[in-house]
């Protein structure tokens, strides 16, 4: 690695290499945190995040991603910015973050910061330098806004947690899905190494929401006035893995999305699909097409364990462990429990109707208040929201479906492929052409 | 015979216009009265046209009504559906109003009422573009630390774009000028903002920089702002070649948004 110090590059240049780099890291989420302006700073949060714009790839573009520098010691043989690769390195002065941040803030261009990093010199001395940057920016160029920044695996737990209290959210990579996998393709890295912090930054989460709870108490009872507690990562932490670079298969990815979700009060877990940019024996080979689809899936069942209460054994298991592409993970659950369907509109318990393809956490909760006021029928149904399209094969209203609809296994994930097959087109951005039963039925989908 | 023609009041197509007209309409009870804007000029035959003109007391007394004979969620809506661009939105506003005259505050949660689902349609409608403005706006320095911005929303929603940027950039000075309706939002630093109606935006620029004595930039409405060149060069690397996909970006961002979006100018 050349420590050549690129004093005369151009602020252009170095944006162009330093967001080149980062564009692998999946987050770039603005949500989870309402904060209103203050008087003589800059900005504020919206808790449903606001996202500015969209790149020529579909992915929305809320916060500045950026590296504080693209130098790295490591050789993760995934990566771009791997020790071993020759390629241009840059790296930010703390000054020149908070400026182009400030500035593209002004403007409106973006919801805040999200600041990652290759590691200089040592873990703790590049979580120090982001330390810096992110203290400056809150403090001299008093600066409100939403701010993301990676912990680094085997910093010192005190600059994590120093960290905390000025970002909104942290977050830990866990690269990829498995110990093992990580250890052969990142040999400097180890998964206790990654679980130290993200475990630190749960407890302080935890911590910091336990005396807020008890300062309310304390107010209530009025014991203390015009105090606060300081925020800690008040947006949560979230990770990514890397999909498709190794064998690991879907039931093994969502079993650990899970227990990511439970054991450490996760807010989100990313899945990026691996774009194949090194060369090596242990990676897919260059020309393999970034599996879309299947992040697509994986993204659809987060939704399920998060919002709809599912279990990741209950989409998938060790018989079955990989989903289909052709369909997504609800109604493919759907229609491998048909024992369970019809659901009656009228009658089913929120969690059975959030179980119907077709009908979401929005629907279902307008179904349940509706009820209350008078019988609900179809075309009640289509007003609130509910995909009749794919619902009318798991439902009736008072008693009777839309149709005269077999409840038979083929006929109706036939159905719903062909009404999928759309979507497909739209997420891989490739044309797949409209599949004919005779493909179908080779197939042998199911 | 006479009273058994329509009736249609014509006002000034804004909040208080409407409620004006409301105002007016029920001085005309028992008979079918209609609203319309003055911004549609396609006269009926065979009835009856009374212009209104707006006048703040009766609109404050509306408003005072709606609060307090039916709720303040129901003058929320009131308000989002009026500043929307729908055709039927008055009217639609003057049915809602007489059944929550009716039925008290409950009226907001009885969807199966076709003119509150109507109401809720439009005010999602609003309230999605006021929101979409919020991301998509785009400031652009003009000399002097001035920001500017221009937007072409279908409904009015300078107040909310407003509300959100003064609450957002308490310090700066911007401007926020709607070219659909020619008005303008104007922020001063550490200021309440106000809203100026029948703005040329460019002279209004032009003479500005003529007090600074600064006309150093061109006139055909380019600032030359520095940052504008670094935000295109950030919003082409951070996407992704191998993922490329133009139907996703232009389903989540569609052309017709696009007239004022610096990256893609």
């Amino acid at each position: 690695m050349s420590y050549v110090i690129q004093e005369n590059m151009s602020i252009e240049r170095k944006l162009e290499i330093l967001s080149d780099a980062a564009k692998y890291d999946v987050a770039c989420t603005s949500s989870g945190v309402d904060r209103a302006g203050k008087k003589g700073s800059i900005g504020n949060t919206a808790k449903c995040g606001i996202c500015h714009s969209f790149s020529a790839d579909g992915r929305c573009i809320s916060l500045l991603k950026i590296l504080l520098t693209n130098e790295c010691i490591f050789d993760c043989k995934y990566c771009l910015n791997r020790a071993s690769n020759d390629n241009v390195r840059a790296t930010f002065t703390p000054d020149e973050i908070c400026k182009l941040t400030i500035e593209f803030y002004r403007r409106n261009y973006i919801e805040g910061l999200f600041l990652s990093s290759g590691i200089l010199v040592s873990p703790d001395y590049t979580m120090g330098l982001l330390y810096e940057t992110i203290y400056l920016l809150r403090t001299q160029y008093k600066f409100n806004g939403y701010i993301h920044v990676k912990g680094i695996p085997g910093a010192s737990s005190e600059l994590i947690e120093r960290m905390g209290y000025l970002t909104d959210r942290m977050s830990v990579n866990l690269e990829l899905p498995t110990g093992e996998s990580l250890k052969k393709l990142a040999p400097h890295k180890n998964r206790a190494n990654m679980l130290k912090p993200i475990t630190q930054i749960r407890n302080g989460i935890t911590d910091n929401k336990e005396k807020k709870n008890e300062l309310v108490a304390m107010k209530k009872m009025h014991l203390s006035r015009n105090v606060s507690v300081p925020n800690f990562v008040p947006a949560g932490q979230s990770t990514q893995m890397i999909i498709g670079a190794t064998p690991e298969s879907d039931y093994q990815i969502i079993t650990v999305a899970e227990s990511l979700y439970n054991k450490y009060d996760m807010r989100r877990v990313f899945y990026s699909a691996y774009v194949p940019i090194n060369e090596d024996k242990d990676l897919p080979a260059l020309d393999v097409k970034p599996p879309l689809l299947r992040e697509h899936r994986l993204y659809q069942a987060d939704w399920l364990l998060r919002f709809y209460g599912f279990k990741a054994n209950e989409l998938l298991d060790e018989k079955k462990p990989d989903f289909n592409t052709l369909i997504d993970p609800k109604c493919d659950w759907a229609v491998r429990h048909l024992d369970k369907f019809p659901v009656e509109i009228n009658r089913a318990d929120y969690y059975t109707l959030l179980r119907v393809p077709g009908i979401g956490v929005k629907s279902a909760r307008r179904i349940v208040s509706a009820r209350r006021y008078g019988r609900i029928d179809f075309e009640h149904l289509k007003k609130m929201g509910v995909v009749l399209k794919r619902a009318v094969f798991f439902i009736t209203c008072n008693g009777r479906m839309m149709y005269d609809i077999k409840l038979e296994e083929n006929y109706i994930l036939n159905n719903l492929i062909s009404d999928e097959i759309r979507n497909i087109d739209k997420v891989s951005g490739d044309n797949y052409h409209q599949m004919s039963i005779f493909e179908y039925m080779k197939q042998g989908v199911g | 015979m006479e009273n058994s023609r329509k009736l249609i009041l014509n006002c000034e197509d804004s909040y208080d216009g409407i409620l004006t007209a409301v105002y007016d309409a029920f001085n005309y009870r028992g008979r079918s009265v209609y609203i319309t804007v003055d911004s549609e000029y396609n006269f009926e035959l065979f009835a009856e046209y009374v212009e209104i003109r707006t006048d703040y007391d009766k609109s404050a007394k509306v408003i005072n009504t709606i609060e307090n004979k039916i709720s303040k969620e129901a003058l929320y809506m009131v308000y989002g559906v009026a500043i929307s661009a729908e055709r039927d939105k008055c009217n639609v506003i003057l049915a809602f109003i007489m059944s929550g005259l009716k039925e008290g505050g409950s009226i907001t949660k009885k969807l199966t009422n076709p003119y509150v689902q109507r109401c809720y349609d439009i005010r999602k409608k609003v309230s999605n573009e006021a929101h979409f403005y919020n991301e998509i706006l785009r400031f652009e320095e003009i000399a002097g630390n001035v920001l500017c911005a221009k937007i072409s929303p279908v409904a009015n929603v300078m107040v909310s774009v407003m509300e959100h940027f003064t609450d957002r950039f308490p310090e700066e000075n911007f401007l926020i000028y709607d070219d659909n309706r020619r008005i303008c939002g104007v922020h001063q630093r550490s200021q309440r903002y106000f809203i100026r109606e029948n703005v040329d935006l460019d002279e209004l620029i032009y003479k500005w920089k003529e007090i600074r004595c600064d006309l150093s930039i061109d006139k055909s409405g380019g600032f030359s702002d520095s940052y504008t060149q670094l935000w295109k060069v950030f919003f082409d690397s951070i996407s992704i070649k191998e993922r490329e996909n133009y139907k996703l970006q232009r389903n989540n961002l569609p052309l017709k948004y696009r007239k004022h979006i610096t990256e893609f100018l």
